[in-house]
């Protein structure tokens, strides 16, 4: 029986404007059991990082909703929980880290001050004693702690990114969402902060949801992975097997157009077309007008989850609607 | 080409559209100008400026007779009547007319000539671009208000030295900001193409710097028009700028001021004119920032 | 790295700040010099291209041109301009001492026509009744309009933040001098509550003329702040402490509003000159004895010396106090000046970025 730390299921958000009605997540279900970690993948807009946000309930307010579904962690629905329980959680039991390190510190705080402020948030000990402990976490992420009076304009944006990480872990939460947390990051920086992740994870068993559009950030750092497209995880399964054999054309489409130096191949094949307006999605398989293997019932029918042993995929040629050409009809 | 601009504009009124008091500034300032321009219509200048001294103080909405052009008539006095019985409504429509010429020609000629000499500053540098911004500097020392009070009080009230005083006033802002734009704009490789085909200096400022910087000087001649009008009419309130009986809203608060008591419709609604007016000026300007704004388009 | 050797590089990078805020500051007073010789100029200028001769105005209206010509010599006016600028400037030694005064520098511009005495002495009196005036208007608007910017930015689209912002819009656009007159119906008129004359004796009669003056600052103020706030509660940080569990009240009053009143504290102090300014047309509706009665008493009385003066006088204290606030700004907060800097500098970046 595994541990099961986060379970999503069918859950639904969408940013409903004047306007429109962006469905920006539609009915995807997630595990994640405790001490392993989850590479969520996809392309800018997939709704990767509203996933996230859905989980700490910090949708942008008025405008994210979650429409339907559920969020069980610690057996409690994350979605009909009050903001009062989620603000014990947030910080608390699951963190998560952001983007952009330049611009997700407060200009006016010191950066002992601001990992202080969890502890102090979360726990019953002093200000004292919580600055005491800043300084530990800071010398945890390599920063010495003789820095923690410094300002965070006086850190360089992979530091800063280390002192976020500080905060995400200072109260030791059981789940860490970190949202492209070296995207903004010198190629060099990236692989530190990423091993830097990685083991403090293994080190205090949280469990890992790491967003990236980079499949080598997240094979380094994950156990499974789900690709995301427009709203809906359309593969899920252990990270060796995916990466090995996809199952689904938009997961083959995002590896064939990554370059591959001991292969020898004279074109990368980029995904044709665009992802789609989450606005105006289209009917049937919303991959269907992009996917090399379309067929007349992908324009029509939704698919639905088809599971493979420890693989979930949502494909069409699964289902024995329509004729499997990518010929890998058995994993 | 036709085409274009036509579409470019549908697009920045599909923006401006958006925000609701804009449109509101809009119309206010549409139904001041159809008052202003068919103000000799409702009511004639000689009327509003000659006394009627038996009316004095009429109240609003009342009927009173009046001497009109030699005739005798039953006249409505739709605001009131002031100390001298002219008609407080026909003096706001006709002060309208006043307050609307001052803004247009004292920011016409503040952004004409602080246009160009912020253009020339920005374009050429040096030591012409030190000259002129020392200059604006000092300009922008003195505070508007004072400046433009200092001007007509040496050169003595009347229309011409208002219009001079509250123009060069509101001038250094947009050598400033025309300069600024310059500045960014000039090195851009669409200039340096033009310059390449040998383009003269003027051609280069007048067809491609100028009209890629007007955005902000459109936003900031609307607002600068409310200022214009503001001034004018404090300026005429202290008794320097439009000298009574020529009806203007600053001079008619100026005169209302002793009435306070016994007549205050004399002194609420020309004030409420000028508020308005300058409340549509704002609220245009806000709107135009929104639409002009490159940030917010998408 | 050793911490010696941190300690040292911090230090020094401390030295540099506090000298390059010494080297500001002298700037700044060294780029005064030449406007405030424009703005004397200027306003010298404009004296001596009026009209009216002071000279026939002081004599009895049946005097003849000899007489006139006599005066004229005495007070130096039949001087080159140049001549008469310095004078002005740096005093004037006529034939006579009726007319002597010891120049600008000495606060000393001769006698006021009309009453006879040292312009500026009435000035200085009247000075302070002015300063109390700007005084009590600015923290009025500082005490009114954050709370009522924050509100209206936490609220944002309610009823409150509608009333707040069209209140404020109100604010921006109404003419001080008229809404002084109103206030005066309103409560002195009607209600009797305050008295329709101020003098800086009775405090209470001052609160309607402070109101009025500030009304303006207030409204502009409440804008900055709330348009402030707005985008400080849109940035990434503002995200990071709702997900470390802050809770909204300490996300706002803690978090946001700190960053938020760094633009409005800027706006603030480049309002104190034009407080001092308002004060003018304020001071007159309530017949308040400062440099604004003065100013449009001499106006009226055509009394040249005095107008000049108090000119003068109000466009030095008005440089004066900007560069003050400037100079105060950067002492205050050298942290969020450099940080200043360094956005600007980013941006400048990002625009260059793009160019390439």
């Amino acid at each position: 029986m595994p541990d099961i730390q986060l379970s999503i299921r069918d859950l639904r958000v969408h940013y409903v404007t004047e306007e429109e009605d962006v469905k920006a997540v539609n009915g995807i279900s997630l595990d994640i059991e405790r001490g392993q970690s989850l590479g969520l993948v996809g392309e800018t807009g997939a709704g990767k990082t509203t996933t996230a946000l859905s989980i700490l309930k910090l949708l942008p307010k008025p405008t994210g909703q979650i429409a339907s579904g559920s969020i069980m962690f610690k057996g409690k629905d994350l979605a009909l929980a009050s903001e009062e329980e989620m603000r014990k959680i947030r910080g608390n039991e699951i963190s998560m880290i952001f983007q952009d390190p330049m611009t997700s510190l407060n200009p006016i705080f010191t950066v002992g001050d601001q990992i202080a402020e969890v502890i102090a948030l979360h726990t019953t000990i002093s200000a004292q004693e919580a600055l005491k402990r800043a300084g530990d976490m800071l010398e945890l992420v390599g920063i010495p702690r003789g820095r923690s009076n410094e300002f965070p304009h006086q850190f360089s944006g992979g530091m800063k990114q280390r002192v976020v990480i500080a905060i995400a872990l200072a109260c030791n939460p059981s789940l860490l969402l970190a949202d492209e947390p070296t995207t903004a990051l010198d190629v060099t920086i990236q692989a530190q902060v990423l091993a830097m992740i990685h083991d403090l994870k293994t080190r205090m068993k949280t469990s890992l949801l790491l967003i990236s559009h980079d499949l080598g950030v997240v094979a380094q750092v994950c156990d499974t992975v789900a690709i995301m497209y427009a709203g809906k995880i359309v593969e899920h399964g252990p990270l060796a097997k995916v990466y090995e054999k996809p199952l689904h054309p938009y997961t083959e489409g995002l590896f064939g157009s990554i370059p591959v130096l001991h292969e020898k191949k004279k074109r990368l094949k980029p995904i044709q077309g665009l992802m789609p307006n989450p606005a105006d999605l289209p009917g049937g398989c919303v991959f269907h007008p992009r996917c090399p293997y379309a067929q007349g019932p992908c324009s029509t029918t939704v698919p639905r989850v088809t599971e493979k042993g420890d693989r979930k995929v949502l494909c069409l040629m699964y289902e024995g609607i329509i004729e499997n050409r990518m010929g890998v009809a058995d994993v | 080409m036709e085409q274009k601009y036509k579409g470019e504009f549908a697009e920045f009124w599909k923006r401006y559209r958006r925000n609701r008091l804009a449109v509101v500034g809009l119309a206010l300032i549409g139904l001041y100008v159809i008052l202003a321009l068919g103000a000799d219509l409702l009511y004639s200048y000689d009327f509003i400026t000659g006394n009627q001294i038996p009316n004095a103080f009429s109240g609003i909405a009342s009927f009173a007779e009046v001497e009109d052009g030699g005739t005798v008539r039953r006249h409505l006095y739709l605001l009131g009547a002031d100390n001298f019985g002219r008609d407080v409504a026909g003096r706001i429509i006709h002060g309208a007319r006043v307050s609307l010429i001052i803004g247009f020609v004292t920011v016409a000629f503040a952004v004409v000539i602080g246009g160009s000499l912020g253009a020339v500053a920005g374009y050429y540098g040096r030591r012409l671009e030190t000259v002129i911004m020392r200059g604006a500097d000092i300009l922008l020392a003195i505070p508007n208000i004072l400046f433009a009070l200092a001007i007509v009080a040496a050169l003595g009230p009347s229309f011409r030295n208002l219009l001079l005083a509250i123009g060069i006033t509101s001038l250094p802002v947009y050598v400033r900001l025309v300069r600024a734009s310059v500045m960014t704009v000039k090195d851009q490789e669409y200039v340096e193409a033009a310059r390449a085909q040998g383009a003269s200096d003027f051609r280069i400022i007048l067809i491609h710097i100028i009209p890629n910087c007007m955005a902000p000087v459109i936003v900031q001649a609307t607002l600068g028009i409310a200022q214009s009008i503001l001034s004018a009419a404090s300026l005429s309130f202290l008794g320097l700028g439009i000298q009574p009986p020529s009806p203007e809203w600053g001079n008619m608060l100026s005169e209302a001021r002793s009435y306070i008591i016994s007549a205050p419709h004399t002194l609420i609604f020309p004030g409420l004119a000028i508020m308005t007016v300058i409340l549509a000026y704002n609220l245009i300007g806000d709107g135009l920032r929104d639409a002009l704004d490159p940030k917010l388009k998408r | 790295m050793g911490t010696a050797e941190l300690r040292c590089r911090a230090y020094s990078h401390y030295m540099q700040k506090k000298d390059s805020m010494l080297k500001y500051i002298i700037r700044r007073l060294i780029h005064l010099v030449p406007v405030l010789l424009g703005v004397t100029l200027i306003v010298f200028t404009l004296t001596y291209i009026s009209p009216g001769n002071p000279a026939r105005m002081m004599l009895p209206q049946d005097s003849t041109d000899e007489q006139v010509a006599e005066l004229e010599k005495a007070m130096g006016l039949d001087e080159p301009f140049v001549m008469q600028y310095f004078h002005f400037l740096f005093g004037y030694d006529g034939p006579g001492d009726s007319f002597d005064y010891k120049g600008l520098w000495a606060l000393d511009l001769g006698r006021s026509y009309v009453s006879n005495r040292p312009v500026f002495g009435t000035i200085l009196e009247r000075f302070p009744n002015t300063m109390l005036l700007t005084f009590l208007a600015l923290v009025l608007s500082i005490v009114i309009s954050i709370p009522f910017g924050i509100i209206s930015a936490t609220r944002q689209y309610t009823k409150t933040d509608m009333a707040v912002t069209i209140a404020a819009l109100i604010g921006i656009s109404m003419p001080a001098f008229w809404l002084g007159m109103m206030l005066i119906w309103v409560f002195s008129v009607n209600l009797r509550w305050f008295p329709s004359l101020a003098n800086p004796a009775n405090l209470k009669s001052i609160i309607l003329p402070a109101l009025t003056l500030a009304a303006m600052n207030t409204a502009v103020q409440t804008r900055m702040t709330r348009s402030s706030m707005l985008e400080v509660v849109r940035q990434d940080y503002i995200r990071t402490a709702r997900a470390k569990g802050v809770d909204e009240r300490n996300v706002i009053y803690r978090h946001a509003l700190r960053n938020a009143l760094i633009p409005v504290v800027t706006v603030i102090g480049l309002q104190v000159g034009q407080l001092l300014v308002g004060a003018v047309l304020t001071e007159t509706v309530f017949s308040y004895p400062g440099i604004g009665t003065i100013m449009v008493d001499a106006i009226q009385r055509k009394d040249t010396p005095q107008i000049l003066a108090s000119v003068v006088f109000v466009a030095l204290v008005f440089a004066l106090v900007n560069l003050g606030v400037d100079i105060l700004y950067a002492f205050i907060d050298p942290r969020i000046k450099a940080q200043y800097i360094g956005v600007v500098r980013k941006k400048g970046g990002l625009l260059n970025g793009a160019k390439i």
